[in-house]
């Protein structure tokens, strides 16, 4: 087990650090550079230009850029942002928290998926597993952003919520003093309709898991010698048929991410998304490289949690 | 013993000889097609979508022809007329209405289609290619060049793809083929992990050692002996592509990173009509329900193809 931990963290290691690599390339070679926000006023002089390049640590070579950028950042130093005079860290530090948040309970939602997917597993044929299959189809055409907007249209016709061009239902946190319930009900909404990716990806596996565990000999030996039906479900298929579900909430994680940017923007949300937006926007490199790789990280380190989780359950896997 | 059961029908011999031949002189695909042709479900999907893709390719004949209106032209009669843009659906000759600068609807709507089409078919073709070509490599050679294609599936998996995708679109500005390229090289890996599996198991099969016994080469086995048996799971997966592709233009437009105005795209038509939700809300219905159904469309093909290619997986 230990070496099979030690090397999933080498290779997630070697992969953030080529992740990381390419990133910085990849901003190097938009066109005008890095710096287009900065030198994009035409009545800066020359002089002044190089002035800005040079504080900004623009006019060296690239590869000495390469090698500064990646010793700072390794102690969370992402230098200035373009923008505004304060730290990459400093603006994207609070937005972390709110997307974390809005993650988590998508998350707690889309686990409603495991006892929708089991339901609909033991039903099999019937009319409750095709109104869920139905669902699932009808909700993998419909796009987060989709579905929102939708929702809002509807809610602003009817009942008149959400007032023209407002998306804040309730001042969300950093917005104002915001009371435990009004913090709530204003994540609740995003968190319920980024849930859906989730919910669908949960539903779906969990059912073809089970349905796949139910017909195995020793569910089958299990009925045959007369073990009361809630047994068997308990011990013998539900302990089979989530193993696979700890690796599954690892690799939703980066489509979580994406999801959140849409939903942070669409609903107000203060988190990364949303900054990452404002950033793209008014091409703020530095911000966005940050924010890309932090996401990038957060998505491999779920991913490498998810597989040590998996080689604790299910001890075939750590051989291979 | 009692003779109560009813007298066994014998069937006739040259019923069944026929019914046999039948099956056997019916190929893989020929047999796909048929099961898919007999799911009604599917058939209508493909009807609804060929009409959609139809209309939308005929948009500049349907525009000058029958709705008498330009995409980017706006409507001064309106407001000589006293109104004042968005109208709504009927009003002064638009069929749907028109936008906030007095364009009308309808002929915007068909015209992004066309962006939303060609954004997702291109991608599926860019996709598939790549996915399929390193698929091919990394199951039928194994070893380094397997742990290459791992690695780099492994980088696009792990970096969330939208934030990827607005900073490419910051890089390349984005028309339909730029788009697609950019999409499509991001999107492969699903093809590439199906391809490499069946290859895997197709690579130790008798008739590929036969092949290579009497002097096939590799380009010869991987062309002629493999790639036609992994072409149905390429198929199915072109479908599925072309949803992630329309899906993905749309969310980039929607956030002003995709398509740019004036051209119309259903994302950025969306994204135009927000702030007229309350008063003008046929500006957000057409273009989210036509990218819905085309969608869902698209999505119960590649599902119908899939359960007709391969029957066991039906009702998974």
């Amino acid at each position: 087990m230990r070496q099979f931990i030690i090397r999933r963290v080498i290779q997630s290691a070697v992969l953030l650090f080529v992740v990381m690599s390419l990133s910085f390339l990849l901003i190097n070679l938009a066109p005008g550079g890095p710096e287009v926000l900065l030198t994009q006023n035409p009545r800066l002089t020359k002089e002044q230009i190089a002035n800005i390049r040079e504080s900004y640590g623009l006019n060296k070579p690239l590869y000495e850029q390469y090698f500064t950028w990646m010793r700072r950042t390794f102690t969370l130093d992402f230098g200035k942002a373009y923008s505004s005079p304060l730290p990459v860290w400093d603006v994207i530090g609070g937005r972390v928290g709110p997307t974390m948040q809005l993650g988590f309970f998508s998350y707690l939602i889309g686990m409603l998926g495991i006892p929708i997917g089991i339901f609909a597993a033991k039903h099999r044929g019937k009319l409750g597993d095709n109104v869920v299959r139905v669902l699932t189809v009808l909700g993998s055409c419909m796009p987060v952003w989709w579905l929102s907007l939708m929702l809002i249209i509807i809610l602003a016709n009817t009942i008149k919520w959400f007032p023209q061009g407002e998306r804040t239902l309730i001042p969300g946190p950093g917005q104002d003093q915001a009371p435990f319930f009004g913090w709530f009900l204003h994540l609740m909404i995003p968190a319920a309709l980024l849930s859906t990716g989730v919910l669908i990806a949960f539903t779906r596996f969990v059912r073809a898991e089970t349905i796949e565990v139910l017909s195995q000999d020793y569910v089958r030996t299990a009925n045959a010698k007369g073990l009361e039906e809630k047994k068997v479900n308990r011990w013998h298929v539900l302990r089979n048929s989530l193993i696979p579900i700890v690796t599954l909430l690892g690799y939703l994680l980066p489509a979580l991410l994406s999801g959140a940017i849409i939903t942070e923007q669409i609903f107000n949300w203060p988190g990364m998304g949303r900054l990452f937006i404002q950033a793209a926007t008014s091409r703020d490199m530095p911000i966005l490289l940050a924010i890309l790789l932090l996401t990038t990280f957060l998505s491999i380190l779920g991913t490498l949690l998810a597989d040590i989780g998996y080689g604790l359950v299910d001890p075939r896997v750590r051989y291979n | 013993m009692s003779q109560t059961s009813a007298p066994i029908k014998t069937p006739i011999v040259s019923d069944v000889v026929a019914a046999r031949r039948k099956s056997a002189s019916q190929g893989f695909f020929a047999s796909s097609f048929s099961r898919f042709f007999r799911d009604k479900l599917s058939v209508a999907a493909l009807i609804i979508f060929a009409i959609i893709g139809l209309t939308t390719l005929l948009a500049p004949w349907i525009a000058s022809n029958i709705l008498k209106q330009d995409r980017d032209t706006i409507d001064f009669n309106l407001l000589t007329q006293g109104l004042q843009p968005p109208v709504a659906p009927g009003v002064g000759g638009h069929i749907l209405g028109t936008d906030e600068l007095g364009r009308d609807l309808a002929v915007r709507v068909l015209y992004g289609g066309q962006v939303s089409l060609s954004v997702g078919f291109l991608t599926a073709f860019i996709s598939l290619t790549i996915g399929t070509t390193l698929g091919l490599m990394a199951g039928y050679f194994g070893g380094k060049i397997d742990d290459a294609v791992n690695g780099l599936l492994q980088i696009i998996n792990n970096i969330p793809s939208l934030f990827l995708l607005i900073i490419l679109s910051l890089i390349w500005k984005p028309e339909v083929l730029s788009l697609s390229i950019i999409i499509g090289v991001i999107s492969w890996t699903g093809t590439t992990r199906l391809v490499r599996g069946a290859v895997l198991s197709l690579r130790s099969r008798d008739y590929i050692d036969a092949a290579r016994v009497s002097g096939a080469n590799n380009t010869r086995i991987l062309l002629v002996h493999i790639l036609p048996n992994v072409a149905s799971l390429m198929l199915v997966q072109a479908g599925f592509d072309v949803v992630g592709a329309m899906l993905g233009e749309s969310a980039l437009s929607f956030l002003g990173f995709g398509i740019a105005v004036p051209v119309p795209s259903w994302g950025n038509m969306l994204s135009d009509s927000q702030l007229y939700f309350t008063s003008a809300p046929w500006m957000v219905y057409f273009p989210a329900f036509s990218i819905f159904v085309t969608v869902l469309c698209v999505y119960l093909v590649a599902d119908g193809l899939r359960d007709a290619f391969d029957p066991r997986l039906k009702g998974k």
